[in-house]
């Protein structure tokens, strides 16, 4: 595991050097203090107007970093080279993924803590103290972001990164689809279409499963259980992306 | 290396408690009231959002519309808003209080603001008839009075289903005279103003309904709060000053967790419901309930057990 924290470092530590994450980030902190000129509204307005900007700007640029952080944390390795020498050290491949991944990890919580105090600090600004349901809609986010990175990077080890950045993205609206695409397969009486349906609705990640942002900016509580399940879906999914990513890696010719 | 389809195996495996976990959240997601109806919504920018799950984003660039259009006086524009965004986030009390008031309250007054403008012309008209002539239009002089009669007595008299259907009616006598007289005289600005006249009433008869209907609407979503069963009693007693549904309503309020106000409201609509003993009771209630309510309670139940009136 030593070896695999020396890669996720070490890929952290390439990340700060990039300035795209920076800008970014900028764009998030810019878009979350941007909420704050909402001011003509009423307070109660006001206040749902900033929390909606600034968990939306969180996921959005969080979902920035997590899909172009993990696009070409394997991909620059292969175009450097870099990675005839790490895989000539005693380090497997399987060590090079999951420290990938834990880099991304490390990457998305620096962002994820930056954009998070901004707002925090905005809502304190405006004297209204957070309540623990922003916190439970916070958490959900970052897991989806890591969800979010841990499907890129599998993607990263068997496809090209524009067909990466397209299918990412493409995944991360359908994600948010799948809940409705239920709804419809529901209505449906064939029952091909509904087993297909039902697939379809297993394989393809459930993003919706997360947005729990929109109920609590008015008002509805979310039970620990369901920020428990959710998360405990997120932690299975990631596993099941990262499998994949090692399966896809170790067959890789580099 | 040799293992390596061991991880596929492992990672397929892995949907199987994937699914049965999605079906847990499917439940709980449907238990805490955490589903979201699609909707295609009006706005090209609003639609995109709602398709990358920013629906809270959606909804508040839609209210913002509904702001825009409510200070440029379009007021149809915006009722599908008022709609959609009730519908992205049908649990934000906000929208549905805000829209029923923007219809019952301002839609409502800003309906009749051309009523002394119309009425000018007609005057200014009235002047060039000749003695013929106003024998003729004299259907229209009568409902022009009882037009101006309803228009008193929807804001004196009140609003209540018995109301409204006499308002109505009338209405529809004269209309259904000047009609004829229309069909004699052809494009006569005089009868196409006291039509524009006719139509003040009814529209305010209209948007007044449609708040009611709208606060409705948003109870059923909204079922365990107060607010809106506060919001449509006071529309109903202060809007419609119809006192049996604001009873009926206020009352249902003060079921949930609320504010001391909707005791104090509840109390003044049992006083003009005519229920008096439950009016002295409701002040006796919050007497106890709220100190700072002491001195006007007080005040009122002496003046209900005195006078048999307090509110004015």
């Amino acid at each position: 595991m030593r070896k695999a924290w020396v890669i996720a470092l070490n890929t952290f530590k390439e990340s700060l050097r990039k300035r795209t994450l920076y800008i970014v980030l900028v764009f998030g902190l810019v878009v979350i203090g941007a909420s704050k000129f909402f001011s003509f509204l009423t307070a109660q307005e006001e206040l749902k107007m900033i929390q909606d900007v600034s968990f939306s700007a969180i996921e959005f640029f969080g979902a920035l970093i997590a899909i172009f952080g993990a696009l070409g944390a394997i991909s620059s390795e292969i175009e450097k080279r870099t990675i005839y020498t790490l895989l000539s050290k005693p380090i497997t491949r399987y060590h090079f993924v999951i420290g990938k991944f834990i880099g991304q990890i490390l990457i998305l919580l620096v962002n994820f803590i930056l954009l998070c105090l901004f707002f925090i600090g905005l809502l304190l600004f405006k004297k209204f103290t957070p309540h623990i349901e922003i916190f439970k809609a916070l958490f959900l986010i970052f897991a989806e972001l890591l969800l979010i990175s841990s499907i890129t990077l599998a993607l990263a080890t068997f496809t090209s990164d524009a067909f990466n950045i397209i299918f990412s993205f493409f995944l991360y609206i359908v994600g948010h689809l799948t809940s409705y695409g239920r709804q419809l397969m529901e209505r449906t009486e064939n029952i091909i279409l509904k087993g297909l349906g039902d697939m379809l609705y297993t394989i393809v990640p459930n993003y919706e499963n997360f947005a729990i942002r929109d109920k609590v900016v008015v008002g509805v509580p979310v039970s620990w259980q369901y920020v428990g399940k959710t998360f405990s879906y997120g932690v299975i999914y990631i596993a099941i992306a990262i499998l994949i990513a090692i399966y896809y890696f170790q067959k890789r010719e580099v | 290396m040799k293992k390596n389809w061991i991880n596929l195996f492992v990672a397929l495996l892995l949907f199987i408690p994937l699914r049965f976990l999605q079906v847990s959240i499917d439940y709980h997601r449907k238990l805490e009231d955490l589903e979201t109806g699609l909707l295609l919504l009006p706005g090209q920018a609003a639609g995109s959002l709602v398709l990358s799950g920013f629906k809270g984003l959606a909804a508040d660039l839609l209210w913002l519309n509904v702001e825009e259009y409510w200070h440029s006086g379009q007021h149809y524009k915006m009722l599908p808003l008022l709609e959609a965004v009730a519908w992205l986030q049908p649990t934000y009390i906000t929208v549905w209080a805000v829209g029923g008031w923007h219809m019952a309250y301002n839609i409502y007054v800003q309906v009749g603001q051309n009523e002394s403008k119309l009425s000018e012309e007609l005057e200014k008209m009235k002047q060039s008839w000749s003695l013929q002539e106003k024998t003729k239009y004299r259907v229209l002089e009568e409902a022009l009075a009882e037009n101006k009669t309803i228009l008193e007595q929807l804001d004196k008299k009140g609003k209540t289903d018995e109301l409204v259907r006499d308002y109505l009616n009338r209405l529809e006598n004269y209309e259904q005279k000047i009609n004829l007289l229309a069909e004699e005289e052809k494009e006569n600005k005089a009868i196409e103003t006291v039509k524009s006249l006719l139509h003040i009433p009814r529209n305010k008869i209209y948007w007044y309904q449609q708040g009611v209907q709208f606060l409705k609407k948003g109870i059923t979503y909204n079922p365990d709060k107060y607010d809106l069963y506060f919001e449509l009693g006071w529309t109903y007693y202060h809007k419609g000053m119809d006192y049996p549904n604001a009873v009926k309503y206020l009352e249902k309020a003060i079921k949930h967790p609320h504010p001391d106000y909707v005791d104090d409201v509840l109390a003044h609509a049992y006083e003009k419901n005519g229920q008096i003993q439950k009016a002295i009771a409701q002040w006796e209630y919050l007497m106890e309930k709220a100190p700072s309510f002491r001195s006007i309670a007080e005040r009122m139940i002496h003046d209900l057990k005195t006078k048999g009136k307090a509110t004015p």
